[in-house]
């Protein structure tokens, strides 16, 4: 079993009588909110397992650094993803489109107009309507300010406003 | 027409039922054997420390700063006149006194500030001030080789505001993040006169990488491919590499709402002049540039208006003015919030 070092607080893993939180107990506790936050960040499964996986790596690595592993996991997650996330844009653009996948059309044409955006506005917007979390959290998690992290998804909403108008039957 | 609150709905269930498809698999037992590779460092490791990293060092950041600061004063004060406002020659309000000043080039042409700010006497955070004087420096070092280059830096903190883009016709290269994670803007001016932006992030190289920007920022301009370095981490989206006038855009500080300044860009002119809010006795200024990140509109009579507020250019963002040195600058003022009717119907 891997273990690692003091930490104050250690997310939803929970905190050994010695004051250790178990990095297998964090993996398991966070692991699947994760992927699924980098699913919505890059789109691709594979990639956002990839990316989790990294994360742990990099925090393992980073133990004695990490103050609160849940949120600095998170921070990696969300950088790597969206690093990935770049690098998958420019290869789609030079790939055959993916086989589509059968979705309700609301969630299909959201998803599509999603991906359109670029990574920080998407970042921005997965971290705050599917985390729910505070500007400052988003901040935080972009490494940004709060007002760039607000500025990010308000031009996020706008631009998917626009574009969803675009393809309102009743505009 | 689609209402803001129907899309934050389309995309929580969208966001929802895409993460809900993705049921991670049980990975651990190759996590394990990753991690069992790794050491856990005791201690983080050394960061070497060069001269552009090191600029974040206190101590260091200082003496170069104030190093410069004399210098630069030294020569302003030898070579430039202290009242000179108009566009094309060096804008100037020194203080003997005090050492702190923003120094305003504007080649003919070029984004003009018509005005001059001076900082407060006490300086509180030396380092920007040395960007910006570097950022005179160097602007008036290009101006006087025939080249119109703006450059302005923004951030939290002193080590991102840094930056020598070389590149010809380049107006503007904005550096916003720090590192790990950064966003630099991109404003450059074609041969044939039209303007594009371009707007590059990166999480693995830090963003204060003159060669860097120099080689995107021409690369932007000329449509060449992307320097290779830059390919694995710089994000330039064709949609951006527009002439100015893009999706409308605008940053709001909801702490100060009213703090916004304006400009105005003309047919055949570009000048977005500061037209400072009359706020409260004393305000702070954050934005006095950051032109892509404006909002922008046109109105009747073809006059293109943008608009910025606060979270852009805080390299002066760590300076307060009083509200007479804002208004100094401003030939007009517009106080405009959010509600304000003068505001365009978002699209």
């Amino acid at each position: 079993m891997i273990r690692a070092g003091t930490s104050p607080s250690g997310a939803e893993a929970t905190p050994d009588a010695d004051g250790t939180v178990d990095l297998e107990e964090l993996y398991r506790a966070r692991q699947g909110d994760l992927v699924r936050l980098a699913y919505l960040i890059t789109g691709s499964h594979a990639v956002a397992e990839e990316v989790v996986q990294d994360a742990f790596v990099k925090l393992h690595r980073a133990w004695d650094r990490a103050q609160d592993p849940g949120p600095y996991v998170r921070r990696i997650v969300v950088n790597e993803a969206r690093s990935r996330l770049r690098r998958l844009a420019v290869e789609r653009r030079h790939a055959p489109p993916p086989v589509p996948v059968v979705l309700p059309p609301e969630i299909d044409e959201t998803w599509t107009l999603l991906a359109g955006l670029s990574p920080r506005r998407r970042v921005a917007l997965v971290l705050h309507y599917y985390l729910d979390l505070s500007i400052e959290d988003i901040a935080d998690a972009m490494e940004c300010r709060p007002a760039t992290a607000k500025s990010l998804i308000h031009r996020g909403l706008a631009s998917l406003r626009r574009k969803l108008d675009g393809h309102d039957p009743r505009s | 027409m689609v209402t803001t609150h129907e899309v934050e709905q389309r995309l929580r269930r969208t966001m929802h039922a895409m993460a809900d498809s993705a049921e991670p698999a049980d990975l651990w037992p190759d996590l394990t054997a990753r991690l069992a590779a790794v050491p856990t460092p005791a201690r983080p490791p050394e960061v070497p420390v060069t001269p552009r990293r090191g600029i974040r060092r206190p101590v260091v950041a200082f003496a170069v700063a104030f190093t410069m600061v004399i210098a630069t004063l030294g020569v302003g004060i030898v070579l430039h006149p202290f009242d000179a406002t108009e566009p094309g020659e060096v804008a100037r309000v020194v203080s003997r006194d005090d050492l702190a000043y923003i120094p305003t080039y504007l080649p003919p042409g070029a984004p003009s500030l018509n005005g001059s700010l001076s900082f407060e006497t006490e300086p509180r955070h030396p380092v920007p001030r040395l960007a910006l004087l570097q950022w005179a420096d160097a602007t008036e070092t290009r101006a006087a080789a025939g080249l119109s280059v703006w450059e302005s830096m923004t951030g939290d903190s002193p080590h991102d505001a840094y930056g020598e883009p070389e590149a010809d016709g380049l107006w503007v290269v904005d550096l916003i993040g720090t590192e790990p994670s950064a966003e630099f803007h991109v404003v450059g001016q074609r041969d044939d006169g039209s303007v594009f932006t371009a707007i590059g992030t990166g999480t693995d190289v830090h963003p204060v990488d003159s060669g860097l920007v120099r080689d995107l920022a021409l690369a932007v301009r000329d449509g060449a491919p992307l320097p290779a370095e830059l390919e694995e981490w710089v994000d330039v989206t064709p949609a951006s590499i527009e002439p100015l006038v893009p999706e409308p855009v605008w940053y709001f500080n909801s702490a100060k709402p009213e703090s916004h300044i304006t400009g105005r860009i003309g047919p055949d002119v570009f000048d977005p002049r500061i037209e400072l809010v009359k706020g409260p006795e004393r305000c702070e200024m954050v934005a006095v540039r950051a032109i892509p990140a404006a909002r922008c509109w046109r109105e009747n009579s073809g006059t293109l208006t943008w608009q910025i507020a606060d979270g852009v250019a805080a390299a002066l963002s760590s300076y307060k003015y009083s509200a007479d040195e804002l208004m100094a600058v401003a030939e007009s003022m517009v106080l405009m919030s959010p509600d304000d009717p003068r505001f365009p119907p978002e699209e």
